[in-house]
Formats: C-alpha cells, sequence, structure tokens
C-alpha cells in the first residue's frame, strides 16, 4: 500500500521562507561581527543549510560563485567523514579545492544539527578569508605555478568536537596566516553564524515536529526541481555553443580558449566544455565545482526567481568538464583566479550561447574580472600585519529593456567593493585620490553596457606588498545582438617622483601587465586600476535618442560618440 | 550492468578518481560499469546512461580530457 502525503501551499511557503530567511540572517552574523571588510562590506560568503544527505535545502542570495562550490565542498566532507563521525557539538572546516572547495581562501564550516539524538540537518557557510599564508599577503598570488602557493590546504578536519576547540588544529591554522588575530575573528564570525543557524532549526523543529521538517524539505525540492525543468523546457531544444578565452595567466603570454556546448531538451542541459583548452600553468583554472558554479549560476539569472533555491534547482543539470583543462584543473595546478575570473566569464558564456534561443532574457558581457587587487604589510600604528583583498566593480551587460548596471562586481560575486572611507581607515597603505565612472566605457547598443571605472590611489606607507589578478586587459567584452563591445581595463604604477604612468611590465617586469605577485610599492608610488565596461545589447541605431541625450547630459557618454556611434544631431 | 561501489580516500596519492562522462572528482562512493570489456568509473547510474547515450555518440571512443583540448591561438 502507498500513502500520498498532501503539503498545503501555506505551510511550505513558510518553511521556504523560514528556512532562507535563516541562511539571510547567518550572514548578516558574519557581516556585522567579523573582523575583515571582506565580510562586513564585500560579503564574499555564502550560507546555506543541507539535509542529512547533504542535499541543499535553502541558501541566501549571497556569493553565486560559492553556490556549486557549498554544494560540492559539503557532500564530499560528508562523504570522507562518513555520518558516524559527526557529534553534536562539532565543527568541521574545510578548504581544499581537490577536495571540492572553490579555491583555497574560500573555507567552509560545516555544523551538525541534532535532534533527538540523531542528525536531522546539517548548517553549514563559506568564506573567503583575506588572509591564508600563500606566497604573497592576501593569497591570489597572480602568478602562482601550484596550488601550495596559494595558502594552507586544509581538507575536513574539525576545528570543534562537542563543543570544544580543538586547539591543535587552531595551532596550526594560526601559526600559517600572517593576520591570525584577524583570521580567529572571522572564524568565530562563521561560527556563530552557524550557532545561530542550529537555534533557528531547533526552534523550527520544536514548533512543528520533525516529521514535518523533513517531509515538506523533502517537497520544497521536488517543487524547485518540477519548476526548474518546466522553466528549461520553455527554451527551445538544441544545441547552442560559444567561445570566449582568458587572455593570459600571470606566466605565459597566451589566450586559454573555454568552448561551451548547451544542449537543451526535455527539460535538461547539458553543459559540455570539451574542446576548452588544457589546464594553464597559472592560476586561471577552475576546479569542476567552480565550473559548475557558473553554470547554474547562468540559468539562474535566465530562469523564475522564486523557484525555491535548493537541490532540486540543480537536479537538471549536467555539466561536462574534462579533467586537465582549463575548467576542471587536475592537481596541483593553481585555481586562485578560477573562482573570481574564469567563473564569470563561464556565466557570460551561457548568456552568449542563448542570445538567439532567449533574447529576451539574455544580457551581453560583463566585464567580467572580479578585479582582485590584494595588499598587505605590517600597520605603522599598531605593529600589526594586515592583508586585505579589495575587490572593483565592472560594467554589466545591457539586456533587454535596460542599460547595464555601472561598476557592480562582477556577475558571479554579488559582492561589493570596499568603501573609500572603509579603505583609508581600516589601512593605512593607501589614500584614495579620485574614483569615477569612465564615459564612453559602456558597449554601445539599444541598451548600453554599463559603464566601468577609474580608481587612483597614493602609497602612504613606506612599504606595501601589492598582487593582482584581473582579466580583461586584452580583450573586449562582447555585446550581443548586435551590441558592441565594452571597453577593457587597465592598471598602472607611476612610482613617486616621475610623471608618467606605467604598466607593471613596464615598470616591474611582471610577465603579465595585471596578473602578478609580491610587488613592492612605496610611500608617494600611485596605482591606476581602469575596470572594463559591460557590453551593449542590440544594435546601437535603435537606441532612443533621448535616452542618448540622457548619457551626454550625465557624462555618461561623450558628444563625440553620441554622434558618431549613434547618430545623434545632438 | 553497472553497482555500486567504495573507494578510498587517500593522503598518499596525489591521482583521484573522476566520473568517466562529467569529469567530477570522485570521493569515495562510484557507479562502476563496464564499457566496450573496460571497468569505467561515474557519479551515478544516470551518467553511465549519458555516457552511451551521449557521450560515446559525438565523442566515439576518445578519452576525453585534456587530450581533447585546442592548444589556443
Amino acid at each position: 500500500m502507498t500513502t500520498t502525503t498532501t503539503f498545503d501551499p501555506v505551510s511550505l511557503t513558510m518553511v521556504d521562507n523560514y528556512l532562507t530567511s535563516c541562511c539571510r540572517d547567518m550572514g548578516v552574523t558574519m557581516m556585522t561581527t567579523a573582523y575583515s571588510p571582506i565580510f562586513n562590506e564585500s560579503l564574499d560568503f555564502s550560507c546555506v543549510i543541507f539535509d542529512p544527505e547533504g542535499n541543499m535545502l535553502a541558501q541566501a542570495e549571497f556569493c553565486p560563485s560559492q553556490i556549486g562550490t557549498i554544494k560540492f565542498t559539503v557532500a564530499w566532507t560528508i562523504e570522507e567523514l562518513g555520518l558516524e563521525a559527526f557529534e553534536e557539538g562539532d565543527v568541521v572546516l574545510h578548504n581544499d579545492p581537490y577536495r571540492g572547495s572553490g579555491h583555497v581562501p574560500e573555507h567552509m564550516l560545516l555544523k551538525p544539527v541534532f535532534w533527538e539524538g540523531r542528525i536531522v540537518a546539517f548548517v553549514a557557510n563559506v568564506a573567503h578569508m583575506s588572509e591564508v599564508g600563500a606566497k604573497t599577503p592576501g593569497g591570489l598570488s597572480g602568478d602562482a605555478t601550484e596550488v601550495y602557493q596559494e595558502g594552507l590546504l586544509l581538507p575536513p578536519v574539525k576545528i570543534k568536537r562537542r563543543g570544544d576547540d580543538v586547539d591543535d588544529v587552531w595551532k596550526i591554522i594560526l601559526s600559517n596566516h600572517r593576520t591570525p588575530r584577524v583570521t580567529l575573528g572571522d572564524f568565530r564570525a562563521m561560527m556563530g553564524s552557524l550557532d545561530m543557524a542550529e537555534r533557528r532549526l531547533h526552534t523550527l523543529i520544536g514548533d512543528y515536529g520533525l516529521d514535518f521538517f523533513l517531509a515538506t524539505s523533502g517537497e520544497l525540492m521536488a517543487i524547485a526541481e518540477r519548476r526548474m525543468r518546466a522553466e528549461i523546457e520553455a527554451i527551445p531544444d538544441g544545441t547552442y555553443t560559444f567561445t570566449d578565452a582568458i587572455e593570459d595567466d600571470g606566466i605565459t603570454d597566451r589566450a586559454y580558449p573555454i568552448e561551451l556546448s548547451l544542449t537543451i531538451g526535455g527539460g535538461e542541459v547539458i553543459a559540455d566544455f570539451t574542446g576548452s583548452a588544457p589546464q594553464a600553468v597559472g592560476p586561471v583554472n577552475a576546479i569542476y565545482a567552480v565550473t559548475a558554479s557558473a553554470i547554474y549560476n547562468a540559468f539562474l539569472h535566465l530562469t523564475d526567481p522564486t523557484i525555491p533555491r535548493n537541490e532540486g534547482c540543480y537536479r537538471p543539470f549536467t555539466i561536462i568538464a574534462p579533467p586537465g583543462t582549463i575548467v576542471n584543473c587536475s592537481f596541483p595546478a593553481p585555481v586562485a583566479g578560477g573562482n573570481t575570473e574564469t567563473s564569470p566569464r563561464i556565466t557570460d558564456m551561457v548568456f552568449g550561447a542563448l542570445q538567439d534561443a532567449i533574447p529576451e532574457r539574455v544580457a551581453a558581457s560583463c566585464g567580467g574580472t572580479s578585479s582582485p587587487f590584494l595588499f598587505g604589510g605590517t600597520d605603522p600604528r599598531t605593529d600589526e600585519p594586515y592583508a586585505h583583498f579589495h575587490f572593483e566593480g565592472v560594467g554589466w551587460g545591457g539586456r533587454r529593456g535596460l542599460d547595464g548596471n555601472n561598476m557592480v562586481v562582477t556577475i558571479n560575486g554579488n559582492c561589493r567593493n570596499t568603501p573609500v572611507e572603509v579603505f583609508e581607515t581600516r589601512y593605512p597603505a593607501f589614500r584614495i585620490d579620485s574614483y569615477r565612472l569612465v564615459p564612453d566605457s559602456g558597449g554601445p547598443g539599444e541598451f548600453r553596457g554599463g559603464l566601468g571605472g577609474e580608481r587612483i590611489f597614493t602609497v602612504t606607507v613606506p612599504e606595501v606588498t601589492v598582487s593582482a589578478l584581473l582579466n580583461r586587459m586584452k580583450t573586449e567584452p562582447w555585446g550581443v545582438l548586435g551590441g558592441g563591445e565594452g571597453a577593457v581595463g587597465g592598471l598602472w604604477v607611476r612610482r613617486a617622483g616621475i610623471g608618467e604612468w606605467r604598466t607593471f611590465v613596464e615598470e616591474f617586469g611582471t610577465m603579465s601587465p595585471s596578473k602578478f605577485s609580491g610587488v613592492t610599492l612605496r610611500t608617494g608610488d600611485q596605482v591606476k586600476i581602469l575596470m572594463p565596461g559591460g557590453g551593449g545589447y542590440g544594435d546601437p541605431a535603435r537606441r532612443d535618442p533621448a535616452a542618448v541625450r540622457r548619457d551626454v547630459e550625465e557624462g555618461f557618454v561623450s558628444e563625440e560618440a553620441a554622434r558618431t556611434v549613434y547618430g545623434s544631431e545632438g | 550492468m553497472g553497482a555500486w561501489k567504495a573507494g578510498e580516500i587517500s593522503y598518499l596519492k596525489a591521482n583521484r578518481a573522476a566520473c568517466a562522462l562529467c569529469g567530477h572528482p570522485i570521493a569515495i562512493r562510484y557507479w562502476g560499469a563496464e564499457v566496450e570489456g573496460v571497468e569505467q568509473t561515474f557519479c551515478s547510474p544516470e551518467h553511465e546512461r549519458l555516457y552511451h547515450d551521449y557521450w560515446l555518440p559525438r565523442y566515439g571512443e576518445q578519452s576525453h580530457g585534456a587530450k581533447e583540448a585546442s592548444d589556443g591561438p
């Protein structure tokens, strides 16, 4: 005999909202209690609830590139340790990219939630730590050639056992990070967030019962899967292809093409990267979880945003990423930029592939770089080491009905840049001289690409070590459906007392103009970062003349471009 | 006919098994199935099915991975 359980929509909606708001509150806890601006300001983390089998029950809308990585990291952790290894009060830490994590700076914490002696859920968060003991401060060394140079690798290990710190593991971590006090503060924020989520789940289960929680969360995954399949069925069946490239890897001056073939049919998607370039020498490689995450991210942009964000969303997707390639590199290739640079490229490629199939939903390429600019040294005010990962925004691609966003952190991150005031007060290294949008950097189109920006800052301490890992410095963000390309970015330095801006290649002999590590700057040196614009959507000749006039008035488009590109009569 | 099997986590070996279809690294549990007389490792029975229905018709019996990659410009 079979039984059928009927779920009422109100209960399902209540549980979905409860779990999602719990994940959001986890993030707020981290934002407000962590020590680093990459938590407080940039929000470079994600917060998720899983069932005991590692199925994602809910997530909050923080960092999309971590959607896939936390799913794979948690699954690996549960499988490697085994459910029987978890005790009440345990917290497991894991950041090893070759065991499912995204890249070394992203640390995942996982805590089992017990009810009446059995595990009924896991709460987890993943966050980008601002210092990880890599070859240069802040990690993301733009010229790393092995994952060992990218920071301390931690396979799944308990940092709390039955509620008590595992001191031996903490000693290893804190003795390997340059900023141990900040590392500890950020980890405590993550653990506080898990404790809060555990209490919330206990409240839900206490109020409604365990059977209700398990049944409704299972049904929510089934609903999400049905709705995602229906969305995919609305896309015309077929195979859609697109090619793009990562322009260099920091070590060799060559491009790494990425080939994507999307096969859509029967409510399923096969994203096949066969034919993509072999893995890079430098740190632009994505591991499997990052590539999968980028595909998920693209389809979450293209489909109904009210679908519950749980495991069911991801079941219709198969991602084929050949091992040994730039989209699924093999150990011990460096991977730092896979998550910050290759991930947004892949997400954009899905839009490029589908531009003719669903023109009403896609966007042109965004600026496509997280613009990581990292620095560290010793604070002369306190004699304490510091390290910081600074994001910049980029222009986003135009889409039907709307111009692209100006200077928003790229599509894989959903992060924020470091405000000028925070930048200057938290770190003694720099004074911000200017920060502005760049006219004509948005790709022309019926719907214009968003503008890139420019930041100039001056070194105010005797010495600071800087590193970078930026893209779209050589190849323009592409437009779609007749739209034009956005402007490329750039990175320059002007030494104290010298009048001209020079590239880091010219001044320091780095291989790449935008991917390097460990460059020492001194008092009075200046840095200029130019962030790429977004591609345009549709033929610029179709742009509303009033919109062109408004762009000129606001300084987004020059009078000359208005005349020559858009045919404006003024 | 395939079957679920269990490998081992080793901290002494650098090379890790990956799904013959999708390339996803295998932690412990995998679906082992014989293809053309050779046992292949898959994430799941579903990926074995796709190997036959999607992979082989497109790429034949070539092994996939870096061998398939272009050298770039």
